[in-house]
């Protein structure tokens, strides 16, 4: 055998090499695997706090009465058997990424044994070119070549993210203008768009009930025997039609309006990704509806504290704005007295007393009692007050400045002082009044605090606990749409020979579990 | 939605302190009514305004008959969305669980793929380990030597036998 034809008997061995080689194009995804485990994890933290909720409020007798608490239970019971599936496919998004990982690290490490072999053989052949022998090696590389061929055509890491692809992201499909016309990108190349959009989760949801009804109702009709049941149980939903089909169980036009219904959920191309987002949407909505309930019956129950709480607070605010309307009146009397003495500007004093004028109406606003009583001394007073009755029944508006002038200028200064010392005493009085109401309401205050405080803890608990459950739900969707965009980037860094960055879904992934832990943050 | 946005105006318009019994009672007909008619979309948004209106009722002997009304109106408003999103869940299970089934047919052949790879690696290995003792043996064929020789061909049948560790595989 010559030389020459020995190399070309071992040409098979350098197309392994050359098929190992194009591994080395898979991208790192170690770090996409461990924030996309990190992500499950707290999506899953997700679906178990709305069970916790849900139970809880089973619990909760304060709040609900034994009915609702009975059908709570029930749906405690539903909704764990209802959201398996989803904690599945969770479960699968992690094991998927791992064997993704593994091939990947496995590839990596065949293309540098495959290196090493090559060289080696290939320093034999040289070695022993003048031996006859050299035949059984290149039964080696043929085989090699055959298996390696298969992995090729058949299990490479690309064909694998390529076809998972669908099942977890969901269909592409080209976007259209409103012509109809397909949309292309700057190069040329159709712009592609996300199937499973718009009324997607609702034609899906419609459509799953359908069969779900539809089957549910050929199963309570069929009267099947303990055996048929037995023989049904291990099959696919998909066997169990056909085998109840084949029992003459369920009629042709049932078995298409499945068929069609299935063809309906198809038709939208969502994916994994796409339905653990409608069912955290559902989540959301269950902690909604739940919370507020809780947070409002909470309320109700403490209707009394919160209400008393409430009014003390309101009625104290009230007598300390009448008590500090009193101290402005007798400052700004005190205040025109001194400009008097002190020969201020007529301008300036006619500015004061409308400010005092209206000063008074505000207080009468506010107390009805003072009203009369001031009335009454100024009646009381007579002639020696002159048109001080006027100043205090008149009721000032933005037209009457001249006409409140005009009585302010036929009250002398004695008549005006006159007055306001027995509008100063009856506002002296009601302050004294107002003072020990302020002190009672205060003292009230004080006593009721712990329980209000009690139950104010109380409903910001569920308040916070609703609004932590809530943004976790959002921050999870958010972060589901990311990691759909890293395993679509993970397809362009195969393609491109680029590394694959997961920097997005890691700053999502961290959102989740500020939100979980929030003392970590 | 034109008549729960005239009930919600209705319910912001109620005071607790001053709006009469009368307002109260012919706003809660107002949200039963709603409550028998409201659609899917906007259950949420009824529910909002019986709790702003539960929030508002004041809380006094002769409203006790309205505020049991309402509370169990709410009750069976929540237990209603509650029941509902568990059966919307459950109505797209088997095809999540078709999807997830997929996934794991993928993810059973990517382990495989993983463990034939491993099984490249190890006859690599061995390979390797072959070509590296017949090179030494070779080194010393200077002399013809038939006893080496033999001891040669040997090896190199061993090397050939590498391939057997690599078991056909399915897709």
């Amino acid at each position: 055998m010559t030389k020459v034809k020995l190399y070309s008997r071992f040409a098979p061995l350098i197309l392994i090499v050359a098929m190992f080689c194009s591994a080395c194009d898979v991208p790192d995804i170690s770090e996409f695997t461990k924030q996309s485990a990190e992500m499950t994890r707290g999506i899953r933290k997700g679906s178990k706090d709305t069970e916790g909720l849900i139970k809880t409020a089973s619990a909760r007798a304060d709040l609900y009465s034994a009915a609702t608490r009975a059908k709570l239970k029930t749906d405690l019971k539903d909704y764990q058997n209802g959201i398996k599936p989803t904690v599945a496919s969770l479960d699968a998004l992690d094991a998927y990424l791992e064997a993704l990982n593994a091939l990947a690290q496995a590839n990596k490490k065949s293309e540098e044994n495959s290196s090493a072999v090559v060289a080696s053989v290939t320093n034999l052949v040289t070695a022993i070119s003048g031996l006859t022998f050299a035949s059984s090696a290149v039964n080696v590389a043929t085989g090699l070549l055959t298996l390696a061929e298969e992995f090729r055509t058949s299990r490479d890491f690309k064909k694998r993210v390529n076809l998972a692809a669908e099942i977890v992201e969901g269909r592409y499909v080209e976007k259209r203008n409103a012509a109809g016309q397909i949309v292309l990108d700057a190069k040329g190349k159709p712009v592609m768009v996300k199937a499973c959009t718009g009324q997607a989760e609702e034609s899906v949801t419609r459509s799953g009930k359908e069969i779900k009804e539809l089957f549910a109702d050929i199963l309570t009709r069929a009267h099947l025997t303990e055996i048929q049941l037995n023989t049904l149980k291990p099959m696919t939903p998909g066997e169990k039609r056909n085998q109840l089909r084949a029992w003459g169980k369920m009629t042709g036009a049932e078995h298409q309006t499945i068929r069609t219904a299935e063809s309906e959920i198809a038709s939208w191309g969502c994916g994994v990704i796409d339905f653990i987002k409608f069912n955290i949407n559902d989540l959301k909505e269950i902690n909604l509806a739940l919370s507020e309930s809780m947070f409002t019956n909470a309320s109700r129950n403490n209707k009394t504290v919160l209400g008393f709480y409430k009014s003390i607070e309101a009625s104290d605010k009230r007598v300390q704005r009448e008590l500090e309307a009193i101290l402005n009146y007798e400052g700004l009397v005190s205040l025109i007295r001194e400009l008097e003495a002190t020969d201020g500007s007529p301008e300036a004093i006619e500015e004061m007393k409308l400010r005092l004028k209206t000063q008074l109406d505000a207080l009468f606003i506010m107390d009805g009692d003072l009203r009369n009583s001031v009335t009454r001394a100024i009646a009381g007073c007579g002639q020696s007050c002159g048109r001080m009755r006027w100043f205090v029944d008149y009721v000032m508006c933005d037209e009457c400045k001249p006409h409140m002038v005009a009585i302010l200028n036929n009250i002398s200064k004695a008549q005006f002082d006159r007055g306001n010392g027995f509008i100063e005493e009856v506002l002296a009085k009601r302050a004294v009044v107002l003072d020990d109401r302020n002190v009672k309401f205060l003292d009230d205050l004080k006593r009721i605090t712990p329980s209000h405080s009690a139950v104010v803890s109380e409903l910001d608990a569920i308040q916070d606990k609703q609004n932590d459950l809530d943004a976790l739900l959002d921050s999870s969707m958010s972060a589901l749409d990311t990691w759909a965009e890293t395993h679509a980037n993970l397809r362009v860094a195969l393609n491109t020979r680029k590394p694959l960055t997961v920097a997005k879904l890691t700053s999502k992934v961290r959102e989740i579990w500020s939100i979980i832990e929030p003392e970590k943050k | 939605m034109a008549d729960l946005d005239q009930l919600e105006q209705k319910v912001n318009a109620l005071d607790e302190n001053t709006s009469s019994i009368f307002s109260f009672k012919s706003a809660i007909r107002d949200i039963e009514a709603a409550a028998g008619t409201v659609t899917d979309q906007n259950v949420s948004r009824l529910r909002t305004i019986l709790k702003t209106y539960r929030l508002k009722l004041p809380d006094l002997p002769n409203f006790s008959r309205i505020e049991t009304d309402a509370r169990d109106l709410a009750d069976n408003l929540m237990l209603a969305t509650l029941a509902k999103r568990i059966a919307r869940i459950g109505a797209r299970n088997e095809a999540l669980a078709s999807l997830t089934g997929d996934l794991q047919t993928q993810i059973g052949k990517a382990n495989k793929d993983a463990n034939l790879l491993k099984q490249i690696k190890s006859g690599v290995d061995k390979a390797t380990k072959t070509v590296d003792e017949a090179k030494s043996l070779v080194d010393q064929l200077t002399v013809t030597n038939t006893s080496t020789k033999n001891k040669l061909k040997a090896l190199i049948q061993s090397l050939a036998n590498v391939s057997s560790v690599f078991e056909p595989q399915e897709d």
